[in-house]
């Protein structure tokens, strides 16, 4: 579980392989099993995505191969039956940060299909963070 | 706070690999700096 960054690549043959070579400067990034999907660790998070965005800016084509990044602050093994009880827990720290405003819950599945209802899990968490800013505001 | 899914001040992503799943915070300031950084 040592990864903080999940990179997603656009669909076309060979660009997951020359992405993953590029990323290598920037931390250890490895292939996943599910199709277009690479995770890595980088030191400097900020860093990393300013690199991106500059080499985006300079017509870099690796650069242009990425479809999306999310940062991940932590990381965790689950069971399907537990994932909701988890991520309650896992986003708890979060609505400190989270200035009065709005947000959403999104959860992305990968593998595991039928076994985690996705916008079940999302409400539920989403209701949680609801309580917990709600005790924030009156506490 | 209130939920909106349009264009939230902060989305909360849970992105699962597996049985692995990592979480984040991704404020709006942080969405529209790097435009590659964005759930589905």
């Amino acid at each position: 579980m040592d990864w903080n960054v999940i990179v997603t690549v656009k669909t076309g043959p060979g660009q997951e392989r020359d992405l993953l070579g590029a990323l290598a400067r920037f931390g250890r990034f490895r292939p996943t099993p599910f199709r277009g999907v690479c995770m890595g660790r980088v030191d400097d998070v900020e860093a990393f995505l300013a690199a991106i965005l500059k080499a985006r800016e300079a017509g870099k084509p690796w650069a242009e191969r990425v479809a999306r990044v999310i940062p991940v602050e932590r990381v965790f093994l689950f069971a399907p039956e537990t994932l909701t009880d988890q991520l309650r827990q896992a986003v708890a720290p979060f609505v400190a940060r989270m200035s009065d405003g709005s947000f959403c819950v999104r959860l992305e599945r990968r593998g595991l299909a039928g076994r985690l209802p996705s916008a079940e899990i999302e409400r539920a968490v989403g209701e949680h963070v609801h309580e917990l800013a709600a005790g924030k505001a009156s506490g | 706070m209130t939920t909106e899914f349009g264009d939230p001040d902060f989305v909360i992503a849970a992105e699962t690999l597996g049985e692995e799943c990592g979480v984040a915070l991704l404020p709006r300031a942080l969405r529209e700096r790097y435009p590659f950084v964005q759930v589905r």
